[in-house]
């Protein structure tokens, strides 16, 4: 699998929503400074403020991007993101006070740095970074993009990690700093495996869409009793809200399908889509514990997607797709506007 | 005695609870990259470019050739194109259009197509324009052999303009046509022209049917090919016609006139006269000048004879350049004075208002 992580934060109320943030205060939901879609993540507190977000996997050479802002420039050296392990730092992604990006191994500087290339106030930036997991890295291993241009390729270099513990990297831990603003938005992660998505994506954004209609099955029955708009009650236009509106349902094989909103106007390749389901198991009353699944349809066949076994509290369950399964080829406008999502009791 | 007392019974029961599935939110993401073609980009095209729906594009042409180039429903586009590039707009299509250093570009619109072009040195281009469609034109210097084509409802501002063609109820704007040879405008049907314009040499201006509006030629400096239609000035058929040009040499005026009614005449203005002198001597004085005497009448509308009435006022007396339906050029006088009009008949399209003018002159060619 080479696409790991897709994220707009546009469905989120709150960044603890989906993953563990060290300040709920300080680490929030923005919506209106955002590079696309409704929302991006909003990191204003100290230095000792961060978000890890786990995208998995076990390659070794991992490419990610994301959508960076700041309001003004750090009066010292400020770690934008870390690539750690179990949140065990061992690798940095620098912005220095005269805007200039660079890497470090723990206090050691790679070089080179991004020299005259330097980041700007109030301005939206798509930062790219390539990383190979090795303590003994080769020119090139290691290299970074700003809006698709090269800006660092790291020399050669030996006693790059921190630790050398590491089996892989596995997190990324964005970061805060004393009395500056930062903004993450459109963030993906993918590895050097597969035939697709396997090295820089470019420039991209996230397109987040949400449920606007029953599809082909509605088993499922919703927080009102009834089946007839399911779809409805699984759309919360400012982030989950629990309990307050949902569907459930505890009969094996039950589906719950949904059609979802068009496609935004700007749309060209489509690296991938993610189902997301935000899912629990009402009760934990010692008796059935539903298995639950992601459901995409298309071309008319159902696809069901990996199962899952969540417990009490609500969970964020990801379902990334590079191609359309029904054509075995890369997602299109048409494709993804004419698919169904939704989810399925397994057991 | 002891007493057991009982004051609280309790049964607890485990009771077992199957869970459902419960799902609160789903919502789907979707990576992707922009398409390509946001307002501020250009593309650099090598083959063919296809835009649709609600698409703006900015696309420059660069060093190619044989481009083609399709927009169709609300698409905009800015283009610079450049040699043999084939523009095809449709339906509401917005097109800003720079043209540089162009040759042999066709250029073809239709519907409700607006287009503003900005062209630059072009050479042989063409541009067809039809229905509702709008088109402010540009067009500098040195334009040699420039066609440009409206019909319908088309609407044209054109400062420059080798030929143009002007059909149904098309209105054009033409101005300022410097330098330029071998011009060709045609007006047919209703259509009104704002039309200013500088001929110099072989220029031809034919009005057909019952083309109206105000015309301006200026610049005539030269050869006697320019043409001025003032105010009320009303086209007229072409095949068979004289041509009155003044003054002549400096050329400042012109009027088309029907060809004349049958009995025209070409006479001699030369002259004998025999005198006898006091010894009884009889001397011929003969005065055998190149000039003749040539005397049209001709048949013309109601409006028509206002023009010529308005032409000679302002040239009676000027040496006038005519030209007949044979093809001969005289250098002619007026000799007619006062000129009489006649009303032949109270109504008609053609042939009411009848005058006789007589010229006299010398033939130039012919």
């Amino acid at each position: 699998m080479a696409l790991l992580l897709i994220e707009g934060f546009d469905s989120l109320s709150a960044i603890n929503d989906a993953y563990y943030a060290t300040s709920i205060s300080q680490c929030t939901v923005e919506t209106t400074i955002t590079n696309s879609g409704r929302a991006s993540m909003k990191i204003a507190g100290a230095t000792t403020t961060s978000v890890p977000i786990p995208f998995g996997g076990t390659s070794n050479e991992i490419y990610f991007g994301f959508a960076f802002r700041i309001n003004s420039l750090p009066g010292a050296d400020m770690p934008i993101v870390t690539m750690c392990s179990a949140y065990f730092e061992y690798f940095d992604l620098v912005l220095t006070s005269g805007g200039v990006l660079k890497f470090k191994s723990f206090t050691t500087v790679r070089s080179p740095d991004s020299g005259a290339n330097v980041l700007t106030t109030d301005t939206w930036y798509y930062i790219e970074v390539k990383v190979k997991k090795s303590n003994s890295i080769s020119a090139g291993d290691v290299s970074l993009r700003v809006d698709g241009v090269e800006w660092i390729e790291l020399d050669a270099a030996s006693d790059v990690i921190y630790s050398i513990e590491f089996a892989y990297t596995d997190c990324l831990l964005f970061w805060g700093y004393t009395s500056k603003i930062v903004y993450i938005d459109d963030l993906y992660v993918c590895d050097e495996t597969g035939a697709v998505n396997n090295t820089f994506l470019g420039p991209v954004k996230v397109a987040t869409l949400n449920p606007t209609d029953n599809g082909a099955s509605s088993d499922f029955t919703g927080s009102d009793a009834d089946s007839t708009d399911n779809y409805a009650h699984v759309y919360d236009s400012a982030g989950q809200n629990d309990d307050v509106t949902y569907v459930e349902s505890d009969t094996t094989d039950h589906i719950d399908l949904y059609d979802y909103d068009d496609m935004p106007a700007d749309i060209g390749d489509i690296h991938g889509i993610d189902v997301v389901s935000v899912v629990k198991n009402d009760v934990m009353g010692g008796g059935t514990v539903r298995q639950g699944a992601p459901i995409v349809r298309s071309g008319g066949t159902n696809y069901q997607g990996d199962t899952y076994n969540v417990g009490s509290p609500y969970v964020h369950k990801h379902h990334i797709l590079e191609e359309d399964p029904d054509t075995s080829t890369a997602w299109d406008e048409a494709g993804v506007e004419a698919a169904e999502f939704g989810v399925k009791v397994v057991a | 005695m002891t007493v057991l007392r009982n004051t609280q019974h309790v049964v607890q029961v485990a009771e077992q609870y199957d869970a459902k599935l419960r799902m609160t939110m789903q919502y789907v993401q979707v990576l992707y990259t922009e398409s390509s073609g946001p307002a501020d980009q250009y593309i650099e095209d090598t083959g063919l470019q296809s835009m649709t729906d609600g698409a703006t594009v900015a696309t420059i042409l660069n060093v190619v050739a044989s481009d083609t180039i399709s927009l169709s429903d609300d698409a905009s586009n800015f283009i610079n194109a450049r040699i043999g590039n084939t523009l095809s707009l449709s339906d509401s299509a917005t097109v800003m259009l720079v043209l540089t250093r162009s040759t042999e570009q066709l250029i073809l619109v239709s519907d409700d197509v607006s287009l503003l072009s900005d062209q630059s040195h072009p050479v042989l281009d063409t541009l067809s324009v039809t229905d509702t469609v709008s088109v402010i034109r540009l067009i500098e210097t040195q334009v040699v052999e420039d066609t440009l084509s409206l019909s319908d409802t088309a609407v044209q501002a054109r400062p420059v303009a080798s030929t143009l063609t002007l059909s149904d109820v098309a209105v054009g704007v033409i101005g300022g046509i410097p330098d330029s040879a071998s011009d060709i405008i045609s007006i047919t049907d209703t259509a009104t022209v704002e039309l200013t314009i500088s001929l110099t040499a072989s220029n031809t201006l034919a009005l057909t049917h019952s083309p109206t509006g105000n015309w301006i030629v200026e610049g005539a400096t030269d050869i006697s090919a320019v043409l001025e239609l003032q105010d009320f000035a009303v086209g007229t058929t072409v095949e068979n016609y004289v041509l009155l040009f003044a003054p002549y040499p400096q050329v400042a005026a012109a009027i088309v006139l029907p060809r004349p009614l049958l009995q025209d005449k070409e006479n001699s203005a030369a002259t004998a006269q025999i005198r006898r002198a006091m010894d009884g001597t009889r001397y011929s004085y003969v005065k055998n000048p190149r000039s003749r005497v040539l005397s049209y009448t001709f048949e013309m509308t109601r409006q028509k004879s206002l023009e010529l009435e308005n032409f000679i006022d302002n040239y009676n007396g000027e040496h006038i350049k005519l030209q007949n339906w044979k093809g001969e050029i005289w250098d002619v006088q007026l000799l007619t004075n006062p000129v009489d009009y006649t009303q032949n008949r109270r109504s008609a399209p053609v042939g009411q208002t009848g005058v006789n003018l007589q010229f006299e002159g010398v033939k130039l060619s012919g």
